[in-house]
């Protein structure tokens, strides 16, 4: 396998990876939804809610970067840009609701094991989206020459 | 087709390579700012105040956390919670139960002690 498909299909597979670890972060904010609930506590529900919508979104985003990746055969910018900009919009996002606060959820004060894999792979998957880019310059370049 | 087939393939297989490693290291992964362990005493006085109740609680959910009862602690903790409904003054400390409670499930033992302390000063 040539070191260019080897960065894309890493990347997918980053990517996949991130979106699932959202759908689990989103389960557990389901699960500690209900708790909350049985226990009468309803001040959470809309901070609850709008996590959940934002977990879910994002981990279907991810999946359909994916799917936009395969679909243009790995040849467009586009799809490697859009990558960079929702996770660096995720991370600036989750760096906020852990300092100044982000509006509905405030400040939270816990960092799990889920959030800092998701940071990571996150982080990573701006890498190699970049690496990409890169390669496609490269490719256009040689190709003109 | 075929072509787009093998693709589906090969993201499958490196999705399942980034993701198994992580989930095997998950267990280790240290979550930062929940290690600083805390040996503040949890012997904060609780008569005649507005929240004695609350810190009660919070103080038994302290001490079922040191004896290895997550459940047990997640339940003061959760009963706490629901006596902060509607105190905004207190939110912070509401915010420090959450993070105890969120610690408590990734079985962080210091971070969900941090928490609850913190949780309890804020009452105090």
């Amino acid at each position: 396998m040539n070191r260019n498909l080897l960065i894309v299909y890493a990347l997918c597979g980053i990517l996949v990876a991130t979106g699932i670890v959202y759908f689990l972060v989103a389960y557990g904010e389901y699960t500690d939804w209900v708790e909350l609930l049985n226990f009468g506590i309803h001040d959470e529900t809309t901070e609850k809610q709008v996590e959940i919508t934002l977990f879910i979104t994002s981990g279907l985003i991810y999946l359909g970067l994916v799917l936009w990746l395969i679909k243009t055969r790995f040849m467009k910018k586009s799809p490697y840009i859009a990558a960079i900009v929702v996770s660096v919009a995720l991370i600036i996002t989750y760096a906020a609701s852990r300092t100044v606060g982000v509006p509905i959820v405030g400040v939270e004060l816990y960092v799990g094991k889920l959030d800092v894999i998701s940071k990571i792979l996150q982080s990573v998957a701006i890498a190699l989206s970049f690496a990409g880019l890169y390669k496609i310059q490269k490719s256009i370049h040689t190709l003109r020459a | 087709m075929t072509n787009i087939l093998q693709n589906y393939r090969r993201v499958a297989l490196f999705s399942i390579l980034a993701i198994v490693p992580l989930l095997l290291i998950s267990n280790s992964v240290i979550s930062y700012g929940q290690t600083n362990t805390t040996n503040a005493t949890n012997q904060t006085s609780t008569s005649g105040g507005p929240n004695s109740g609350l810190i009660k609680l919070i103080d038994s959910g302290i001490l079922m956390i040191k004896s290895g009862d997550n459940e047990g602690a997640k339940k003061s903790l959760l009963q706490a919670e629901s006596g902060l409904e509607d105190k905004p003054n207190v939110s912070g400390a509401e915010k420090h139960i959450e993070a105890s409670l969120k610690a408590l499930k990734d079985n962080d033992t210091n971070g969900a002690l941090t928490h609850a302390e913190e949780a309890k000063k804020g009452l105090a």
